[in-house]
């Protein structure tokens, strides 16, 4: 196998060339690309020249970030960029002032804000911006191309620029991304029969009626909102020993998995009727067997699992976990995540749009009710950045798959940050308050009302 | 089924799901605190049905099997001996 060596082109991978169609469908859906962020709520305000200066030669340092999509002669998609930074198209830095709000609500608005602006701009793939609220206290929010990094990669990336703006980085930790591999579209083959497990799988998921939160018809004018809860260590500690009681041994995915299920009925059978059921798509890491190499924190390294639901039977969450148990198991067995990463990799032969329209018309414009994640401890491991104390970090995503909904649970220091993302108009705001309420009361195992 | 090669392959494995060298690999503390989550879980429970043939799963697991390798690696050679 021939393996060409470039400093400027990197072959996508799977995952990423279906980020890329992903993101094409939440454009046509909703005007705004695939994106997610990292708010990193500090104690203290750091100088922003310092901090926007530091920013700026870290990014000088990966040229890559100007890179864009093109396509090879053997039809594999690669990231091309030059060998230097572009100064004419400089990486967005942002300072603002927020509102005094001690319920975080102002924060909250501001990266609403931050984020449908965001992705409905082109040309950029990482920024960074600072809002402050007092003297105090700030929050640092990095803005992610999901195309270019997946969230424990970003991680890495923040870790690695605060390490070089407190002056601690050295130069061997600087990766330097190269095309490390070929273009993975040998052995088509098996990549069919990948291919055929997967579509199997999928439709096996998406028959009857799939339980569906409509998303607005003017999902374009609509803005991309959120809604956070926090657990505290204590509540993290109770969660864990609720989970192992419930799911089993190392099973927090299932159990939390079971309890957002839960919370999520009510607005399905409102909508559908119990005779639907519901599938949900849950974000995870690509297996470790899977050839293509991640230059250590660029590009994606994910893959999917999906389960299913009844509506009818989804209200009991104990009986849930162990339905998601049983699913768990029974796609790892099948090798779904291998499949999906090696059909994914000949997938990459049509263009990300023509990809996306494929994918819609074959799972009837329904891949998944709504999306899940539950990611490990952040990689935001330093004390302190620029002598201000790292408080907490979390994640906010623009879920790409229509309709647009989804829930992301994300540790940080000893604590939980559960997300809710929805395009308005799916939920309303009450349906949005209370579906986290319910969460929250689920995740903890507090009696129902 | 030596109660070693079982234990080598399991720390192998643990070792490749975890992206740690096989020597970093410790043998005798709980499985969470390898750098396990769930999906390294399941994928170690599907590898121990698919190499020696078991399904743990079914036959009930306790809290001593997870307390470290170890304990897994015994319990696999006793389960298969049963």
């Amino acid at each position: 196998m021939k393996v060409p060596s470039s400093s400027r082109k990197r072959y996508l991978g799977g995952a990423d060339w279906c980020v890329a169609a992903l993101s094409q469908g939440t454009v046509e859906m909703t005007g705004r690309r695939c994106i997610f962020q990292i708010a990193i709520l500090l104690d203290g305000v750091p100088d922003f020249a310092t901090l926007a200066r530091s920013f700026r030669s870290y990014c000088d340092r990966f040229p890559v970030l100007w890179g864009k999509p093109s396509r090879c002669w053997c039809l594999a998609p690669f990231w091309k960029f030059d060998g230097v930074p572009d100064h004419t198209r400089p990486v967005p830095i942002g300072r603002h002032t927020l509102a005094t709000d001690a319920s975080g609500q102002a924060m909250l608005r501001w990266v609403e804000t931050l984020t449908n602006d965001y992705a409905a701009r082109d040309g950029w793939r990482v920024a960074l911006d600072l809002g402050q609220s007092g003297a105090g206290s700030c929050v640092l929010v990095f803005s992610f191309d999901h195309v270019l990094f997946d969230a424990a990669g970003a991680e890495s990336f923040i870790q690695l620029f605060f390490r070089h703006a407190n002056g601690e980085a050295s130069q061997d930790e600087f990766p330097e991304v190269r095309l490390t591999g070929p273009a993975y579209l040998e052995q088509w083959a098996q990549k069919f029969k990948s291919g055929q497990t997967v579509n199997r799988m999928m439709r096996r998921l998406a028959e009857g009626a799939t339980a569906w939160l409509t998303p607005p018809s003017d999902a374009c004018r609509r803005p991309f909102r959120f809604r956070v809860t926090t657990f505290s260590e204590e509540d993290v500690r109770h969660i864990r020993e609720r989970a192992f009681a419930v799911a089993g041994y190392l099973m927090f995915m299932p159990y939390a998995l079971a309890s957002a299920a839960a919370a999520f009925r009510p607005f399905f059978m409102r909508q559908s009727g119990q005779d639907a059921h519901f599938v949900v798509s849950v974000s995870t890491d690509k297996p470790k067997t899977v050839a293509v190499p991640k230059p250590h924190f660029f590009f994606n390294e994910l893959s999917f699992l999906y389960f299913r639901f009844a509506v009818a039977a989804a209200g009991d969450r104990n009986a849930l976990a162990g339905v998601v148990r049983e699913q768990f198991v029974s796609q790892v067995k099948e090798c779904m995540p291998a499949a999906m990463e090696d059909a994914n990799l000949l997938m990459r032969i049509l263009p990300a749009r023509q990809l996306w329209r494929f994918l819609m018309r074959f799972y009837r414009n329904r891949l998944a009710s709504f999306g899940f994640t539950c990611l490990g401890e952040s990689k935001v491991k330093l004390p302190a950045v620029l002598g201000c104390a790292i408080r907490s970090t979390i994640h906010f995503p623009v879920i790409p798959t229509p309709p647009g909904i989804g829930l992301v649970l994300n540790p940080s220091g000893g604590v939980y940050h559960a997300v809710l993302s929805y395009i308005e108009g799916a939920l309303s705001e009450e349906d949005a308050d209370a579906l986290m309420a319910d969460f929250r009361k689920r995740l903890l195992d507090e009696p129902q009302v | 089924m030596t109660e070693s090669l079982v234990l080598s392959k399991l720390r192998a494995h643990v070792a490749m799901l975890t992206g740690a060298d096989v020597e970093g690999v410790a043998t005798d503390r709980p499985l969470h605190l390898l750098g396990l989550d769930s999906m390294g879980f399941v994928d170690l429970l599907v590898f121990i049905e698919k190499q020696f043939n078991l399904s743990l799963m079914s036959s009930g697991l306790s809290n001593e099997d997870f307390a470290s390798l170890e304990g897994l690696t015994q319990r696999i050679v006793q389960t298969a001996q049963k």
